[in-house]
């Protein structure tokens, strides 16, 4: 069965000039003639399918605003569909963007504690797993320091390390691989790598093809909130390098 | 087939493993907001001990110096207040904050999912903290002005929890509303400012007339606070059919709440 199945998925916003969002407003127009600018509705997905076979990995690109970051929030939950059907089967866990649900405020400690019990676990096991959360994002001597502090790739080292400690059969990831160091890249492939091992299913979100090339099995690629393609990952790979006019690899400077 | 379906198959998780979860949640935030509020602000000691002690000083000075009002005989005026200020701080302290929960969260809400009302739950149990506060400093004023505790006292805990279930139910439905419509914190606080008045905070039961009195059984937080003071301080009488009607107020209250609060849950991610 597959983990994850979307069907015919739509997910519309409205772009309001002038939402009524508090009660003077509303007020107001009760007496004013409703001058709203016009309300302006967006189709951020529009009839996205697809599925992820057991123990599959799949990518997902696009430029930007084509509607990547939308999909995973309906994946995770965060946001529900307009329309279409969602199925995900097993435990989830996910990094949404930079530093995702972390307090600046606060310690890099609390926050892995109320970032993990989040994600899942209760608290007596995210002790268990706190040791082996710092030492792979290698903050030891950061963990005390309240997270405004830390820069974009110990954000980054931080939310990949508690977001996989969850142990989940579907890791959501977007966009964050990309700001860590080189050395932590690596670190973080060879976790996915061991993860797929186990057979958790990857979803990744990235800009870097490399990455998508390294960790998917099929790649969705979305424009405008519509999928383009849906396949192989080197077939959709080779499309959109071609489509965005970047090199090939073999062609590179020829 | 419907137009939309939405859904997550997990293993089944044990009911108890999840129940502990969500507690530690609700725990870990209430923590975080409390901190936040003693470590991170030099006013979180204000909110908890010195606004209610300036209150109570200057309306004790009014209220009974001025207006000769009177609380529980044989109970210093002061208190009397003092006591009631420390239920009706609970309830709408808790409900000042709520207001702001979901707003307050925007990243984590739209960035992370759990159960959205476990925000509003750690909200109100992080006012508990201000409240035992307050409750010692009672304690201590009790002790300075020699007023021996009523012998009913343990009626209390039962009351504290039913206040908390009225409270919860209000702080569903303020911080839901707050999400579509912003400004409902200032409404807010001119409401709270006229609950108080029609509670018996400043004043107790006995001296409001018996044509309007009937009415005050509408207003659980008054009747609660009501039976509370006089548990603490008073002989403590509770009219059992006063408390059934209370605490079956506040279960629909509740239940109102969560219902409320499902209805506009899923708009919170998109307005953030
Ligand atoms: N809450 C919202 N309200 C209104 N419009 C939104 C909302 N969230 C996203 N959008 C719109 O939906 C479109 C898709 O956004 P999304 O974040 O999914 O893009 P993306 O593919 O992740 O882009 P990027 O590569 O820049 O991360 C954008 O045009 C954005 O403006
Ligand atoms: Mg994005």
């Amino acid at each position: 069965m597959p983990v994850i199945e979307v069907n015919g998925l739509c997910k519309k916003f409205m772009l309001r000039a002038d939402r009524a969002d508090s009660f003077s407003k509303m007020f107001n127009t009760l007496f004013r003639r409703a001058n709203h600018g016009e309300d302006r509705e967006f189709w951020a997905l529009k009839d996205v399918s697809f599925s992820v076979p057991e123990g599959k990995s799949v990518g997902v690109i696009g430029v930007n605003g084509s509607g990547k970051s939308t999909l995973l929030k309906l994946l995770t939950g965060t946001l529900r569909p307009t329309k279409g059907h969602i199925t995900v089967r097993g435990k989830r866990s996910s990094l949404i963007e930079l530093g995702a649900g972390f307090h600046p405020d606060f310690s890099g400690r609390d926050n892995v504690y109320l970032n993990g019990m989040i994600l899942g676990m209760s608290r007596a096991r995210v002790k268990e797993k706190f040791e082996e959360i710092v030492a792979f994002a290698e903050l030891e001597q950061f963990i005390d320091v309240p997270v405004k502090y830390y820069s974009s790739g110990m954000q980054a080292r931080l939310g990949f390390a508690a977001a996989t400690a969850v142990e989940p059969d579907i890791l959501i990831v977007d966009e964050v691989l990309a700001v860590g160091d080189s050395s932590f890249q690596l670190k973080c492939l060879s976790r996915i790598r061991e993860m797929q091992g186990r057979g958790v299913s990857i979803v990744l979100v990235s800009h870097g093809m490399g990455d998508i090339e390294a960790v998917c099995d099929e790649v969705l690629w979305l424009h405008k909130g519509e999928a383009v393609m849906f396949g192989n990952t080197g077939d959709v790979v080779r499309e959109y390098r071609v489509n965005q006019g970047l090199p090939l690899p073999g062609h590179a400077g020829a | 087939m419907s137009k939309i379906s939405v859904s997550f198959v997990e293993e089944k998780e044990h009911m108890r493993h999840r129940l502990t979860r969500y507690c530690d949640l609700v725990t870990g935030l209430a923590l975080r907001d409390v901190k936040m509020r003693y470590q991170l602000s030099v006013l979180g000691l204000y909110w908890a001990v010195l606004n209610p002690l300036l209150m109570t000083a200057v309306w004790s000075f009014v209220f009974s110096k001025i207006f000769r009002a009177e609380g529980i005989k044989g109970v210093p005026y002061v208190v009397f207040l003092f006591c009631g200020l420390t239920f009706w701080n609970l309830f709408s302290n808790s409900l000042m904050t709520a207001v702001n929960c979901l707003t307050g969260n925007a990243s984590l809400l739209s960035k992370l999912y759990f159960p959205r009302v476990i925000l509003p739950t750690s909200s109100v149990m992080a006012r508990l903290v201000d409240f035992a506060f307050s409750l010692i400093v009672l304690a201590i004023l009790m002790v300075i002005y020699r007023v021996t505790p009523g012998c009913k006292l343990y009626w209390l805990p039962l009351l504290i929890v039913i206040e908390l279930v009225f409270t919860l139910g209000l702080a569903y439905i303020v911080s839901a509303v707050n999400v579509l419509y912003r400004d409902l914190g200032q409404i807010l606080s001119v409401l709270l400012t006229l609950w108080l008045y029609i509670s018996p905070v400043i004043y107790t039961l006995e001296q409001v007339p018996p044509g309007i009195k009937d009415y005050f059984i509408c207003n659980p937080v008054g009747e609660l606070i009501y039976m509370e003071v006089n548990v603490v301080l008073g002989s403590g009488v509770v009219d059992p059919a006063a408390l059934g009607v209370t605490a079956l107020i506040s279960a629909g209250v509740f239940l109102l709440g969560l219902l409320v609060f499902r209805r506009l849950e899923s708009a919170f991610a998109e307005v953030m």
